[in-house]
């Protein structure tokens, strides 16, 4: 599905975020990309949907060049990314109209997808007029209307609070089950990455060239969430986080059965 | 604003007006009993038809700076190459006081309506230039990004995106320019010419030292921009509805 192949990128040079970086992830895989603020993680994010391009290696999806965004990629960010001068519905809507959906086949995909995240009452309300879970709701119906193979996230729950957050996080893992399609989440928080990632990918500082992967096999359980396995878990995965942000970047040696390294 | 609390701000200003004629007892200035009577005595008897010339030029104006410098405000604010040509351009003549050149647009079109609707088209379309441009730079990336990934080219942005984001900014600055359109257009028809507001103020009230008179054209100047404050208030409220709902 996704193939990193030395991917070098930055915004200034000499400066770089990626340092000839690997990476691969299969179909149907739930990754979370786990670093400190401002590592670089969204630009990973950015480049997988095609709005940022490698200065040197490539990005592929399904064996082809990222080269700029595509309709079966979904993005949802931090703040959003609403319009706020249109209503609930016609953000919903936004993605099908530039898609240049009938009208008619464009009602009833919005009207599924609003009741679906339960916004059927606050389809005539602005952004502004919305909580915030009830604006990244909206944002997921508008990425989930175009029904991704691939689904980005950025940060996309960081903002809200405790109890919105778990919310939102056990409903798109109700909608991405099954549905066989393959998502990466991008987080600096380690319960989220813990709950959500069937494999995390742990990043240090910038140039990213060096990674952790633990493997999770018991993510996106309901019950994972309050057993001691998911605090061990989370501690294991502070613990080697800490390590790789010590090493600067270098091998790390201290490493459990689950994990592996990678360059 | 509420029609109450304009007419409520409407009725102080009369009584101030009032005091004041009473306070200085000259005929210079009659109170606003005298000057509405000659303001409504005059209006069939040729004020409206200047009030109407005098509201085409400045209307007419107006939609024309709102056209041309739209479009540039928008092309100037998401391409940063021609931003960088043209807006040292614009860095340089924005602060030149426009209303000097009056004579010499006078010269080049005449003293018809071509001269004035000119002169206050020019001096709205930097205003407007400016803050489309600056609303355009002030979209955050992140909105552009996100719509981008659900696959809008420019055309989209533009649609979507930047229009919208420029929209109230364009109508708050007609808004506020409307005073200074109106004192624009007060000065272009005090030259050469024999129809508009001014021409009834200085020409023919001012000229044969009917006060009353000249009181009703100022009351009908008055009137003509607020009337297109109002209107443009008005129109930022309907089609920027998610600006003002709670």
């Amino acid at each position: 599905m996704i193939q990193v192949s030395d991917l070098c990128f930055g915004y200034s040079r000499p400066d770089e975020i990626y340092s000839h970086f690997h990476w691969e992830v299969a179909e149907g895989e739930s990754w979370v990309v786990l670093g400190p603020s401002g590592c670089g993680k969204t630009t990973l994010v950015y480049l997988l949907a095609g709005l940022r391009h490698p200065s040197t290696g490539s990005v592929q999806l399904d064996g082809s060049d990222v080269i700029a965004p595509r309709t079966s990629t979904g993005l949802i960010l931090q703040d959003h990314g609403l319009l706020p001068w249109a209503r609930a519905r016609d953000n919903v809507a936004l993605g099908l109209k530039i898609r240049r959906m009938a009208r008619q086949e464009m009602d009833e995909k919005v009207g599924y997808w609003m009741d679906r995240l339960g916004l059927g009452a606050v389809a005539h309300r602005y952004p502004g007029q919305l909580s915030g879970g009830q604006r990244q709701r909206v944002a997921i119906a508008r990425t989930l209307a175009l029904v991704p193979s691939l689904l980005l996230m950025d940060e996309p729950f960081s903002s809200l609070d405790s109890t919105t957050r778990e919310d939102l996080q056990e409903l798109v893992v109700a909608l991405s089950e099954g549905s066989g399609m393959t998502t990466v989440l991008v987080t600096h928080d380690i319960q989220e990455a813990v709950y959500l990632g069937q494999r995390i990918l742990i990043v240090g500082r910038a140039p990213i060239g060096r990674y952790l992967v633990v493997e999770n096999p018991y993510a996106r359980r309901p019950e994972f969430r309050r057993s001691p396995t998911f605090f061990e878990r989370c501690a294991e995965v502070r613990g080697l986080a800490a390590e790789l942000m010590n090493a600067g970047g270098q091998a790390v040696s201290a490493m459990p059965s689950s994990s592996q390294v990678s360059s | 604003m509420r029609a109450r609390e304009i007419l409520w701000a409407t009725v102080l200003l009369l009584v101030f007006w009032q005091a004041a004629a009473m306070l200085v007892n000259v005929s210079v200035l009659p109170g606003p009993g005298v000057s509405v009577a000659a303001l409504v005595y005059n209006l069939p008897r040729g004020l409206a038809g200047h009030f109407l010339v005098s509201g085409y030029r400045l209307a007419l104006s107006m939609v024309i700076a709102g056209l041309l410098a739209t479009p540039l405000g928008l092309a100037i604010g998401q391409s940063p190459r021609l931003n960088g040509l043209v807006s040292p351009l614009i860095y340089l003549t924005y602060p030149i006081p426009k209303i000097v050149f009056l004579p010499i647009i006078m010269l080049f079109l005449g003293t018809g309506d071509g001269s004035k609707v000119f002169m206050i088209t020019l001096i709205l379309f930097f205003q407007i230039l400016v803050v489309v441009r600056d609303a355009c730079l002030g979209v955050r990336p992140e909105l552009v990004q996100s719509v981008r990934s659900l696959g809008a080219g420019r055309l989209e942005l533009l649609r979507y995106v930047y229009l919208p984001a420029c929209l109230p900014s364009v109508l708050t600055a007609l808004r506020v320019s409307t005073g200074t359109a109106v004192a624009v257009l007060f000065l272009a028809e005090t030259f050469a010419t024999q129809s508009g507001l001014a021409y009834y103020i200085t020409v023919e009230a001012w000229g044969r030292m009917d006060y009353p008179e000249m009181y009703a054209g100022v009351i009908a100047m008055a009137a003509l921009g607020l009337t297109i404050y109002i209107l443009l208030d008005r129109l930022e409220r309907r089609v920027c509805e998610w600006m003002v709902v709670q």
